[in-house]
């Protein structure tokens, strides 16, 4: 027969498999009724004969096996039968199915969600990016002995660039800048901003949804076009989506701009973690800066990021040498202008949108938490084999009879694999439902730095990684209780009939119960140490009073005032909040208590001191007169600022706190003596007028308390756009939120119209923001301690109450005997204890680990803290006193006469 | 029942084969056949006579068609196909060639080697 006719059999006898069966059923049922009928013929009554006919024919099931397996489609018309049967049984025994599948649903959904969140972080698609196979970064990395610093590319260097390389069809560029777009009819918004190099919506294949992208003229570095292209999201909210807006005049930072265009629905720059609104040409960036900058000059680096699109057939490895090439090339044609160069190299990375910065504190969070969901999975599939095992023991007659019928041993092996399966499949449809419900927790919180997760993203990858889930756990669950199977003596359990020899073979059940109990332990310890992080964290003092304590961030720094309007800006919002009805008290000052150091322009000195090397770190902050008693930040000696001295350039003064005093003068009285600021400028000498308590700097963690106090109008040059063209409106009051917005809108309206106004934000919370994400982390890892341990509770449970059922009869002779129940309890107590007590080891063991890893989130108490592994081995004792007071409270009830006879 | 050996595992097919060059016939008709050509020295177990039936029919040597046999009862029909009438000759040519080579190991003496 040929190979095309055998697999066209194969294929007939695959579909017509039913027929195929029935009919193979009737032929070995004729074949016993002629048996039959030959004995009858011979004189045998037909009871016996019938019965001899079958003897002789032997084990039906096992011939049927075997002529299938002749038939070629043995393996799969077993799995079919394999999968039928599970289905009935699993559909019969309910509450069974349903603890299994809740377990498993419960370890892969975590484990999916988990893992979706990450692949969204970090491997999503950037939208709107056609081919983006082809779309690169190229980033110049300067090897500094600080570490690698990125570098910038001027205009005219990049056009060479973009002229001569051959690996791209097209090179673009970009730089962030701020934005605070205002329009009649539309609040001032704070947004972000891509101001482009080069032909960027061409080079990106992004083609806007309405309007044009910028013409060769607007891209020119000279061009006085002043034109925009805005963001679909930013169409919709503000303009409603109507087509009208082309066209529209539209100020952004105070200079007038027309929108040109709507970008593609999605598009958001390219980089994954952004949201960019606004898109403006190249000669826009001195416009937007307030700065006046040539950028048809050389020297002017103003552009971080370069794009590109690479031919096709070209590696980034042959792009990179290629750009390292021509850079090498500039440097020579401009050896001044371009010396820094020289210790550059471009870096060519296939990803758009993955910029590097921040990629790692990602991976971090998502490594950390995959070990943790991992953990929880593995300790759900060992729940979920203890369970099969536990069904397994009491099926025990069943698979006898059905291997005295003659299935073979891999055909038992296979059903309970299959049926591991099925109940992980099941698990995994609806551990993609608690997937779902655990993204959108995940999208309620915003952690800082990551872009805002929206919901479950199933992508290819996801939906891999869920189905080899699936099929691992399902083979993992079944493969214990395949291998108990296996080792069993059918004869032995057909003629006893009987469970009580079971002993000698739980050891499979204990030692996943052990796995169990140990990773509960971990996790439950993990669980308790970042809870004492917490609970330490909330117990510092800060050194401040963030109470009813509203905080406005003002940021004037994109619309460029010139320093004497922004202090008015500054004296009249202090003025106007101060009289607002039910405000308390009101300061002004650039940074604030507990959002971490902020050292600018060096450190702090005591003046003519040269003898300290380094001077003392300082964070340098710059404050209005009432700023310490707002935040109730108590002076230890000297006085506070005057009103006077917040607008007064010429007052030289400074305020110390406690721990900065005592680094620059020892025990010595401060008040009175001289000292130099930190300055990016000339020296700059201040009195000290006074010294404060200390505070927090960066939050309840960190000891760190130095600071340097000065008034607004002391910070002079590029310190004072630093600090104070961007400042925080701290405002004491029992009115919060909205209610106090709206105040500060009419406020802004009249004194800087064109700039947002901020949201409120409540300081208790800014002051415990590093606490924050500890929390959320914390309560993640507590919930999935919790669930372990349950899981684990449960484990131990049936463990020890199977044994104790399956020990009836003995116990039943021992109390017939007259054992006391005391000496049954201890029996029984014996077994759990031992279990618990190679847990705890393990646990422990395994605890260890798990703090070390998470040693880095722990204030206050260490990765090995005694206590809490105490703690936490103490809870265990009595979860397991718990689960083995149910069963051996039951076994003292056993009733000896009933007992024997259940035999 | 004549204590009966189970056929020699391998020459099933070849047994098969000539009981069904005699006349088209039914599974049990097959094995009773073989039982009473070999006056019941040989016995052919049911476990391995309906596998090699459906592997002979897998190879193209015989075909199977349902009939109604003399007690008008349903029963599968086994058929020789050519290509199973040649196999036949072969396999009995190379059957015979075996056993004599057996048999003369079997028959031989001391005297005979020396």
């Amino acid at each position: 027969m040929s190979g095309t006719a055998r697999f066209t059999l194969w294929l007939r006898a695959l579909f017509t498999r039913r027929r195929v069966e029935q009919k193979m059923a009737r032929e070995m049922q004729s074949h016993i009724e002629m048996a039959t009928e030959h004995y009858v013929s011979l004189g045998v009554p037909r009871d016996e004969a019938r019965r001899r006919a079958m003897a002789e024919f032997g084990g039906v099931e096992r011939y049927k096996e075997d002529v299938r397996a002749e038939r070629g489609t043995g393996a799969l018309d077993a799995l079919l039968t394999d999968l039928r049967m599970t289905i009935r049984s699993l559909a019969k025994h309910r509450a069974f199915t349903s603890v299994v599948v809740l377990t498993l649903a419960i370890g892969i959904g975590a484990t999916t969600a988990v893992y979706s969140w990450a692949n969204w972080a970090l491997y999503r698609p950037v939208p709107g990016v056609r081919d983006p196979g082809r779309a690169v970064t190229v980033d110049f990395e300067q090897i500094t002995k600080n570490g690698i610093m990125p570098t910038g590319m001027s205009y005219p260097n990049f056009a060479d660039l973009a002229a001569t390389v051959k690996s791209f069809s097209g090179l673009a560029g970009y730089t962030e800048a701020e934005a605070q777009l205002s329009a009649p009819g539309i609040e001032p918004t704070q947004l972000d901003a891509d101001v482009v190099l080069g032909d960027y919506f061409g080079v990106l294949g992004t083609t806007p949804r309405l309007g044009r992208a910028f013409s060769a003229a607007e891209l020119e570095p000279r061009s006085e076009e002043r034109v925009v292209v805005i963001s679909d999201s930013l169409w919709r909210a503000a303009f409603d989506g109507a087509r009208e807006v082309l066209g529209r005049p539209v100020t952004v930072n105070g200079i007038v701009f027309t929108v040109i265009g709507v970008a593609p629905p999605g598009f958001r720059g390219t980089d994954r973690t952004g949201a960019v609104d606004l898109w403006f040409p190249t000669a826009a960036y001195g416009v937007l800066t307030h700065r006046p900058l040539d950028l048809g000059d050389r020297r002017v680096n103003a552009f971080q990021h370069l794009l590109g699109r690479m031919r096709r057939g070209v590696t980034p490895e042959s792009a990179q040498n290629d750009v390292n090439r021509r850079l090498n090339m500039l440097v020579a044609a401009y050896p001044g202008i371009n010396g820094v160069y020289t210790q550059c190299h471009a870096v060519v990375n296939p990803d758009l949108g993955q910029r590097t910065f921040g990629r790692q504190r990602v991976v971090d969070l998502v490594q950390t938490l995959l070990g943790i969901v991992a953990l929880l999975l593995l300790i759900a599939c060992a729940n979920v084999a203890n369970l099969l095992l536990l069904r397994g023991t009491r099926r025990r007659e069943e698979l006898a009879v059905r291997r005295a019928l003659g299935a073979s041993a891999t055909r038992l092996v296979a059903q309970h694999l299959v049926e591991g399966t099925v109940l992980a499949f099941a698990g995994g449809a609806l551990g993609l439902v608690i997937a779902w419900l655990l993204a959108r927790i995940f999208a309620s919180v915003k952690p800082e730095g990551l872009p805002q997760y929206r919901h479950l993203m199933l992508d290819g990858r996801v939906l891999v990684l869920a189905t080899v889930l699936c099929v691992t756990t399902g083979l993992l669950c079944g493969l214990a209780p395949a291998v108990a199977a296996l080792r069993h003596d059918p004869m032995r359990d057909l003629k006893t009939a009987s469970r009580n020899q079971a002993r000698g073979r739980t050891a499979g059940r204990s030692s996943l119960t052990v796995i169990q109990i140990g990773g509960a332990l971990a996790l439950v310890v993990g669980a308790l140490l970042l809870g004492r992080t917490l609970y330490n964290a909330a117990q510092v003092h800060l050194g401040f009073d963030a109470e009813q304590v509203s905080v406005f961030w003002i940021d004037a720094r994109p619309q460029g005032y010139a320093p004497d309007r922004l202090l008015a800006l500054r004296r009249g919002v202090l003025d106007r909040t101060a009289a607002l009805p039910g405000v308390q008290g009101v300061a002004i000052a650039s940074w604030l208590p507990g959002m971490g150091q902020f050292i600018n322009g060096g450190s702090l000195h005591a003046a003519g001191d040269t003898s300290r090397r380094g001077g003392v770190p300082a964070t340098t902050v710059t404050v209005s007169s009432d700023f310490f008693r707002v935040l109730r930040i108590p002076l230890r000696s000297g006085r506070a600022f005057t009103a006077a001295e917040f607008d007064d350039p010429a007052a030289h003064v400074a305020i110390l706190s406690a721990g900065a005093a005592r680094e620059l003068f020892g025990s010595a009285q401060a008040v009175g003596r001289q000292i130099q600021l930190p300055s990016f400028g000339p020296p700059q000498l201040a009195t000290v007028v006074g010294v404060t308590e200390g505070v927090r700097v960066a939050g309840p963690e960190d000891p760190n308390e130095l600071a340097v106090y000065m008034p607004a109008a002391a910070a002079t040059g590029f310190m004072a756009s630093m600090m104070n063209a961007g400042f925080a409106l701290v405002v004491r009051s029992p009115r919060r939120g909205e209610d106090l917005r709206r105040d500060l809108r009419d406020i802004l309206a009249r004194e800087a119209p064109g700039l947002p106004v901020p949201t409120a934000e409540d300081y208790a919370a800014i002051a415990r923001r590093s606490v924050a994400a500890q929390q959320l982390f914390a309560r993640l890892v507590g919930v999935l301690a919790a669930l372990a341990a349950v899981l684990a509770t449960i484990g131990l449970y049936s463990v020890v109450a199977f044994a104790v059922a399956e020990r009836t009869r003995e116990i039943g002779i021992r109390m017939a005997l007259g054992a006391r129940r005391t000496a049954v309890v201890r029996l029984v107590a014996r077994q759990s204890a031992l279990l618990t007590l190679a847990g705890l080891v393990l646990g422990t063991a395994g605890a260890v680990a798990l703090a070390r890893v998470l040693a880095s989130r722990l204030f206050g108490v260490t990765a090995y803290d005694s206590l809490t592994y105490g703690a936490a081995i103490g809870v265990w004792a009595v979860l397991a006193v718990a689960a083995s007071v149910v069963p051996a409270r039951a076994a003292t009830r056993v009733d000896p006469t009933i007992a024997m006879r259940a035999e | 029942m004549p204590p009966s050996a189970d056929v020699l595992q391998g020459t099933l097919d070849l047994l098969v084969l000539k009981a069904l060059s005699l006349a088209p016939m039914h599974g049990w008709g097959i094995s009773q056949r073989i039982q009473q050509l070999s006056a019941d020295a040989l016995k052919v177990g049911q476990g391995s006579l309906y596998p090699a039936l459906y592997r002979l029919e897998k190879r193209g040597l015989i075909k199977s068609d349902w009939a109604t046999t003399e007690n008008n009862r349903e029963a599968k029909y086994y058929t020789l196909t050519r290509s199973g009438a040649r196999t036949l000759g072969q396999e009995v040519e190379s059957w015979r060639h075996f056993a004599t080579a057996v048999d003369r190991i079997l028959d031989a003496t001391a005297e005979g080697l020396a």
